[in-house]
């Protein structure tokens, strides 16, 4: 069974919930007046809104995709300065086609600056992604592009691989753009776009999208604390049982593996991640929680109590809270105290009383004492509990990381462009 | 069978009881999109297409 036959599940699944718009033209822009609609898409474009441009580009078939960017590269260039536009070419531009781009970015530089246009195209370009992905898998379907190496992506659960992909080439665009600007070490927005993109893809679990995007991040950014925050929360992604289950179940086809660290070596990486950010300073208390959490996994109770009491000592939100309270009690489990171990999960009960998680640390904790009774009593609470299966257990969105608040971090980085 | 066993089987069977019962616990799958890797006799093959 090979990936192409895979992805007929996908072209099932497309095809049947598809209400995408045709945009049926008898002749198709060329690559000029395709640049053209572009920068009249991206001055236009209200960012978070999934307006008729970004379904156009959404929708750019697989085989206008690389005449598109070439061109589109080409441009910013132009905006930039002549050393950076000699550096880009694309093939048989006609003296028309550059006369018509100097126009053009002289025409855009009377209002805005290079680097502030290049903030707007990239919004642009992440919001293709994260609003109208649909399009975009649909057109690759429709028509691949040809002859380029194509990483593979696919969409498991429960071992099922319901569908393949490739990665978004929209992203991979924006992250293109938002490199050019005068220094993405600098750059405030840089840092926000990334992070803003980045919790997007961790909240839908994209993390075959999400692992190129954070490299390249962490390449252009290498101090940013949230670029190495979301790394650490995706290694600890695919560290996690859940994404570990996924990847050992899914049946693929012969030769064909996921590409995902294993258990041990995914929890190291995190936990490197999450060490660097607490040793650059002690403000980010839910990278502390975490690192914490991973010093379980390998057995060093006493250093994760240290990260766990410097975190409750700080910390003033409800869900970090909870997260310090339940690791806890199974660090202080693990060193063998008990009633402290005890008070970390009343504690965390208490912050989320209907929180399952808490509810089945405190019955195994009771129950590892031989206590029956104590074991018993927070999942008989728990049960009696008639919300309809509507809970408010953090444990849930843990694994989400930063992505648990995903629309409000987005909205603020675009609510900055100008 | 010890004391602390037969806690361990007491609680699984009340637990599985009330699972039964009623499901109040909740347990959840998820989708996740990740990369996956052509190789041939365990060495990775590059230039992987969707045409594979």
């Amino acid at each position: 069974m090979s990936l192409k036959s895979l992805g007929g599940v996908l072209v099932l699944l497309v095809v049947a919930g598809g209400s995408a718009p045709m945009r049926a033209q008898a002749k198709p822009p060329n690559r000029l007046e395709r640049l053209e609609r572009w920068i009249a898409a991206v001055g236009a474009h209200r960012p978070g809104v999934r307006d008729e441009a970004v379904e156009e580009f959404a929708a750019l078939p697989g085989a206008d995709r690389e005449p598109f960017t070439q061109i589109a590269w080409r441009f910013a260039g132009f905006l930039h300065d002549p050393v950076r536009v000699g550096r880009r070419t694309i093939p048989r531009e006609s003296g028309n086609e550059r006369v018509r781009m100097q126009e053009l970015a002289a025409a855009l530089l009377k209002t805005t600056t290079d680097t502030a246009w290049l903030h707007r195209a990239a919004v642009f370009h992440a919001d293709v992604m994260m609003l109208a992905a649909d399009l975009t898998q649909q057109a690759d379907l429709e028509a691949p592009e040809r002859g380029r190496p194509t990483p593979g992506l696919v969409n498991a659960s429960d071992g099922e691989v319901h569908s393949t992909g490739d990665r978004n080439w929209s992203l991979a665009f924006g992250r293109r753009l938002i490199a050019d600007v005068a220094a993405p070490e600098r750059d405030d927005f840089a840092g926000a776009w990334f992070h803003a993109t980045s919790v997007f893809l961790l909240e839908n679990r994209w993390l075959g999208e999400l692992r190129p995007h954070l490299v390249e991040g962490e390449q252009l950014r290498p101090t940013d604390q949230w670029i190495l925050f979301d790394q650490g929360t995706l290694f600890e992604a695919f560290g996690g049982n859940a994404v570990q289950a996924v990847v050992q179940g899914a049946k693929l086809p012969a030769g064909i593996h996921p590409d995902v660290p294993g258990a041990a070596a995914a929890n190291e990486q995190a936990a490197g991640y999450f060490r660097r950010i607490v040793s650059a300073g002690p403000s980010f208390i839910e990278a502390r929680v975490r690192y914490g959490r991973l010093l379980i996994e390998s057995g060093r109770y006493d250093d994760a109590m240290l990260q766990f009491d410097a975190a409750l000592s700080t910390a003033n939100d409800r869900e970090t809270l909870y997260f310090a309270h339940l690791f806890a009690l199974r660090a202080e489990q693990g060193r063998g105290h008990i009633d402290a171990a005890f008070e970390h999960g009343r504690a965390a009960a208490q912050l989320f009383p209907t929180a399952q998680s808490a509810a089945i640390a405190l019955s195994q904790l009771a129950l590892r004492t031989g206590d029956l009774a104590a074991a018993i009593a927070p999942v008989e609470t728990i049960r009696a509990m008639r919300t309809d299966g509507l809970r408010d257990d953090p444990w849930w969105r843990y694994y989400l990381g930063a992505g648990r608040a995903s629309q409000a971090i987005i909205d603020a980085a675009w609510s900055t462009v100008k | 069978m010890t004391r602390l066993g037969l806690a361990f089987s007491l609680v699984a069977i009340l637990v599985a009881g009330t699972f039964a019962e009623q499901a109040t616990f909740s347990s959840r799958a998820f989708v996740v999109r990740v990369d996956v890797l052509a190789t041939e006799k365990g060495i990775p093959v590059s230039g992987l297409t969707a045409a594979d």
